[in-house]
């Protein structure tokens, strides 16, 4: 049994069923790390948000997703949402709108303890700030007292991986978790979060637009256009031996180093004109 | 859903204005003269809803009242955006001071309740449906000088009027080709929101006895004769009660469809 | 900005309206074309006479020194004295506070008791029934004139079920049970009423905050809908909330005063409404002031609460340099 299985997974939105997402199946072993890549639109987040659960309330989902064996998609919310923090876990894009602005962070990152565990706030307190050390933020007391406003982007990006990891949950999703942030403190923020998975043998499932960011993170990678799968693989099969054009486009696009000087750089387009384009 | 809102809301604003205006021409009954014999009937044939402590029709009287609501409405929302909107305007075109100025005294207008406005008013010049307008039209200056100002600032901003600045136009020419026409839906959905506050407003006036005084009948004075006989009819407080809030339930659905309509964006918010 | 200059700004706001508000009242009541000591004596009153009282009243001075010096008075706590019996307006006023005082109170109360959940539940549940249910009865509500609340509750409560009083008051320290008693409708029918306009505001802030990342953040922790918006939407909501409440208020204000018209309680409605009807200008215009002065005063209140509960505004001066790189 995996830890995650998705199979068949079609979504659509509204009275008049816009499908965002049709018949996606993956799956993922326990400790995996697969990268879900694709455009805004491709429908990435919205497998994602499925994932959760979080789905907004008019979204209609068929086919299944089984995580560890259980069904996830018709769930009652109250059981989703006690998987959701301590099973499954979730990093989002945004990092300066993804904590409550009136809130201490500390108090946030405690909340997930709280919320599955019951600890009490003493140690509570104590793991908090041994967490907001783990993942790299360098004066753990401050920041955990500190407002969401007191702190940087890559701060922030790093409290919410806090939040994400501090129960050990079997799955992480990351959905663009350094698009919004500087690219120096992109590196930085990627070389934890591979630390901490590592560390806790959580397996990943990590949103980007951007190859290059993908293959420093995943083994596994899955291509996504227009709510469809169209490749899946290891990175460096799809490096290599892309089938479909669309592939083969962001290969030549991340690979900007082989562009020879003075030539003009590549572009999907070259590769994949698509239908809508 | 939302279209739902706007035809209930016109629905209900076209009842107003046709009984109003039929009033003029044509009552069941004689609206003010007093009928002994007659006082207290209940609902039934000829006087539909019956009668009041003075033997006088209450369909009548609900009609005549349905013009006195009108016409404080229209009068005092009337000057409240004759005034208003053109102090919008100038706040929003000229900025600094003026903003500043035009606007402070507008809060300062605005945190002073049109009731204690009106009070006051009838306290000088004795009650009536004048001072009554005079309130209510004051105390909703503010509110269209703040949607004029908002607007304009917004109509300034946008590509055309820079196009048109760019090609030389003057300032008073634009505001009076660009941004004045693009005020009026949003005029419009203010008018109708504040009609739908002057009817309460009246309608609590004239209850309190510092509007319209009897005999002539407005839906508020004659609440005020109904909670007097509640113990022995109380049938009779329905029905102007009832008049007022579908009045204002019309204008108010009236306002929010007329917003949706031309602003689909606000939608998911009010 | 700095938090003692918001502080100090707010502060400058407020005596500037206190100002404006002052001077509308005076050049108000004082716009009347024959003059109080006319109006007091009558007509066939011999010049002489209302010569002598327009002096005893100060109304012979130019009308600037006239203001100032009846704003003055304010400011030391003299609302001037009523022309028909010589009390003091603050002595008349002073018994009748306690009364209005408690209706404001249970009112704006009842009203955030009914609004916060029911605005709650309209903004979660906004696609399905109960959402339109909740906009729909705050929709009607607010067409519902304060003074026909009040009457079709007693129709129901006094005069059909005769569970309660339909009218008068009973203070507190001489009997607390008919005290409640007396309060009852008329803070149920002013609370009703403003419930109905705040709940359009408490749902659209509540919705604003639906659609915030960091409502999504308390989900993805493992908060049900509901309980994220208790844990994390109600202080955020707040921040707009407590400006419209601070609005509000003015209103709610006003309706008491129709409200104790309804169920004739002695406040310091009724006591202006017998003033205007008497033409005793003095005490209407001390009575208005008051009221203005109390309106301004606790909406300056509200907004620096608003400073308090939204830590970006104290400390927005330390986080430049709180601030670090990663």
């Amino acid at each position: 049994m995996s830890l995650l299985e998705v199979s068949d997974l079609t979504v659509s939105f509204g009275r008049r069923r816009v499908e965002a997402v049709r018949g996606v199946s993956f799956r993922l072993e326990a400790g995996q790390r697969l990268g879900v890549i694709g455009e805004s639109g491709s429908g990435k987040t919205v497998t994602a948000l499925a994932v959760m659960g979080l789905l907004p309330e008019n979204a209609h989902v068929s086919g299944s997703v089984r995580l560890a064996g259980t069904e996830i998609v018709g769930r009652s919310e109250s059981a989703l949402a006690g998987l959701r923090g301590d099973v499954m876990s979730m990093v989002f894009q945004e990092p300066m709108t993804a904590l409550d602005p009136t809130m201490r962070v500390g108090r946030q990152v405690a909340e997930v303890l709280r919320l599955h565990q019951g600890a009490e706030s003493g140690r509570a307190r104590d793991r908090v700030v041994a967490m907001l050390g783990e993942v790299g933020l360098a004066d753990p007391e401050r920041v955990a007292d500190a407002f969401p406003h007191q702190l940087s982007g890559g701060q922030r990006q790093r409290v919410i991986l806090a939040m994400a990891l501090i129960n050990s949950p079997d799955l992480v999703i990351c959905d663009e978790p350094t698009t919004a942030l500087d690219v120096t403190v992109q590196a930085l923020v990627l070389e934890k979060l591979d630390e901490v998975l590592t560390a806790a043998g959580a397996a990943c499932l990590f949103i980007s637009h951007d190859l290059a960011v993908v293959s420093q993170v995943c083994d596994q990678v899955m291509v996504m256009l227009d709510g469809e799968v169209v490749e899946a693989g290891t990175v460096k099969e799809l490096f290599t031996a892309a089938t479909h054009p669309y592939t083969r486009g962001l290969v030549a696009t991340s690979r900007l180093d082989l562009a020879e000087p003075g030539e003009r750089l590549p572009t999907v387009e070259d590769y994949y004109a698509g239908e809508q384009r | 859903m939302k279209r739902a809102q706007l035809v209930i809301g016109l629905v209900l604003v076209g009842l107003v204005v046709v009984t109003a205006v039929v009033s003029i021409f044509w009552t069941p009954f004689d609206p003010v003269r007093v009928v002994p014999g007659q006082r207290l009937l209940g609902p039934g044939w000829p006087h539909l809803l019956g009668t009041d402590g003075f033997g006088i029709d209450i369909v009548s009287r609900l009609m005549v009242g349905a013009r006195t609501v009108l016409f404080v409405g229209i009068i005092s929302v009337g000057l409240a955006a004759v005034v208003g909107v053109p102090l919008g305007m100038l706040a929003g075109q000229a900025g600094g001071w003026v903003d500043e100025v035009v606007m402070r005294v507008a809060d300062i207008v605005y945190a002073f309740p049109a009731l204690l406005l009106a009070i006051l008013l009838a306290a000088v010049f004795g009650g009536s449906t004048l001072t009554a307008m005079a309130a209510i039209g004051i105390a909703s200056i503010p509110a269209f000088a703040r949607v004029a100002r908002a607007g304009s600032l917004q109509v300034i901003a946008s590509d055309f009027v820079l196009a048109a600045r760019a090609s030389g136009t003057s300032r008073w020419a634009i505001a009076g080709r660009h941004v004045l026409p693009n005020l009026a839906p949003l005029v419009g959905v203010q008018a109708s929101v504040g009609f739908a506050l002057a009817i309460l407003a009246e309608a609590a006036l004239s209850y309190l006895g510092l509007a319209t005084p009897r005999p002539n009948p407005t839906w508020g004075n004659m609440l005020r004769d109904a909670q007097e006989l509640m113990w022995v009819a109380p049938l009779q407080a329905l029905w102007p009660g009832l008049a007022i809030a579908l009045a204002v339930l019309g204008f108010n659905l009236l306002g929010d469809g007329l917003r949706d309509y031309l602003d689909p964006r606000l939608r998911e918010v009010s | 900005m700095h938090l003692a200059l918001r502080i100090a700004r707010r502060f400058g706001v407020f005596l500037l309206s206190l100002l404006g508000a002052s001077l509308l009242i005076f050049l108000l009541t004082n716009a009347l074309p024959g003059d109080v000591a006319q109006v007091l004596l009558g007509t066939d009153a011999t010049p002489e006479a209302v010569a002598k009282l327009r002096a005893q009243l100060g109304l012979d001075r130019p009308l600037p020194v006239q203001y100032l010096s009846w704003l003055g008075g304010i400011l030391v706590g003299d609302f001037g004295h009523s022309h028909l019996n010589g009390q003091p307006v603050l002595a008349l006023l002073a018994p009748r506070i306690a009364v209005t005082m408690w209706l404001v109170l249970f009112g704006l109360l009842g009203s955030l008791l009914i609004a916060l959940p029911a605005g709650m539940v309209a903004a979660l549940k906004r696609r399905s029934w109960p959402g339109f249910t909740i906009s729909a009865a705050a929709q009607l509500g607010m067409a519902v004139p304060v003074f026909w609340g009040g009457i079709l509750l007693v129709l129901v409560f006094s005069v059909g079920l005769h569970w309660l009083p339909a009218n008068g008051y009973v203070p507190l320290a001489r009997n607390p049970a008919q005290w409640a008693a007396h309060l009852v409708l008329p803070s149920v029918t002013l609370a009703l009423v403003q419930a109905a306009v705040l709940i359009r505001y408490v749902r659209s802030a509540f919705i604003e905050v639906l659609n915030e990342d960091y409502f999504r953040t308390a989900r993805s922790i493992g908060w049900t809908p509901m309980r994220a918006l208790l844990r994390h939407g109600l202080r955020n909501a707040a921040i707009s909330l407590v400006t419209v409440i601070g609005l509000q208020l003015s209103s709610v204000l006003v309706g008491a005063i129709v409200v104790e018209s309804v169920y004739t309680l002695p406040g310091l409605g009724s006591m202006l409404l017998t003033a205007v009807g008497q033409r005793d200008l003095v005490v209407v215009q001390g009575t208005v002031m008051f009221l203005v002065l109390a309106v301004l005063l606790i909406s300056a209140l509200v907004d620096f609460s608003y400073l308090l509960i939204d830590p970006r505004q104290g400390a927005s001066a330390r986080s430049d340099d709180g601030r670090t790189a990663a």
